[in-house]
């Protein structure tokens, strides 16, 4: 690839569509050891099991490296779309029309929900399985957001994650959640 | 108290279209204090009935997007045990009531 301004911008986004496949893999592979949904009694008895708690945290921490890295994708994506945008809602409301994201509410309220999420877990059990419960909503349609991000990218900028390392099992984990959104009969939360 | 009247009915209005009509909701922090600048709005809110992280996550997002300010919320749910920290914000806090 040319060594022009260019060709970087497009590679730093083909870096960001990796880096999405990936988050989506290793937080599926933390969820995939949580029985949902959590109540505050089991968390109660299981208050000193550090594979579970080791589980949870990586959870928080995958779920906002996920919401943060397609936040920055998007922007990103913008510079070479050649769509002004000069906030972050500018990205989001660009990112709704285009039927990236489900609504510039549900992207805010999920980034609250998530930081309410890590500034508040602490000793009422009850309180910490609604807050891990909440995330897991919340990661269903995350998961969606970045499967039609990564298409968007593909079909309308022609820019792919920079190895598809990650591509098979990202796309099996985001069908998978959009035929349980199907079954529930909606598209969002 | 540093909230005008049309702050104090955004947020009480917000808070009970979220959490319920007979939610209550104190305003406690550096807002209750007249010689002070700035700041957030720090709420104590006490829905009925309980309300989630989902719910509390919708009620700072509306109210960030109408006030243009930075909201900071603590719930005290029905259902919760009052912890020490709750007792302590309701004793110095203020009742926020709709008003024309």
């Amino acid at each position: 690839m040319p060594n022009n301004l260019l060709s970087r911008e497009k590679q730093h986004l083909a870096n960001l569509l990796e880096a999405i496949q990936r988050c989506v893999y290793f937080l599926n592979a933390s969820h995939a050891a949580i029985k949902w949904p959590l109540t505050g009694s089991v968390l109660m008895v299981r208050k000193k099991d550090t594979d579970l708690f080791e589980a949870l945290a990586a959870i928080n921490e995958r779920f906002a490296k996920l919401q943060d890295t397609l936040g920055s994708a998007m922007r990103h994506s913008l510079l070479l779309s050649g769509e002004q945008a000069d906030s972050f809602l500018k990205v989001l409301a660009i990112f709704e029309k285009n039927q990236v994201i489900s609504s510039v509410e549900d992207w805010q309220v999920a980034r609250t929900a998530r930081n309410l999420a890590a500034h508040d877990y602490e000793i009422n059990y009850a309180d910490v399985a609604d807050h891990f419960n909440t995330l897991n909503t919340l990661t269903r349609n995350l998961y969606q957001t970045a499967r039609r991000f990564v298409i968007y990218c593909e079909s309308e900028l022609g820019i792919c994650p920079r190895t598809l390392d990650f591509s098979e099992e990202f796309y099996l984990i985001t069908k998978l959640d959009l035929l349980y959104f199907h079954r529930l009969g909606k598209t969002t939360l | 108290m540093r909230l005008t009247t049309e702050q104090i009915n955004a947020i009480v209005t917000t808070s009970r279209t979220v959490a319920g009509v007979d939610t209550l909701v104190w305003l406690y922090g550096s807002r209750l204090d007249d010689t002070r600048h700035g700041g957030d709005i720090d709420l104590l809110i006490e829905p009925a009935p309980a309300v989630s992280l989902l719910d509390r996550a919708r009620i700072k997002t509306l109210l960030e997007q109408r006030l243009n300010l930075p909201v900071d919320i603590l719930v005290k749910n029905p259902c919760a045990e009052e912890n020490p920290f709750v007792s302590m914000v309701r004793a110095q806090a203020k009742l926020l009531e709709i008003t024309s």
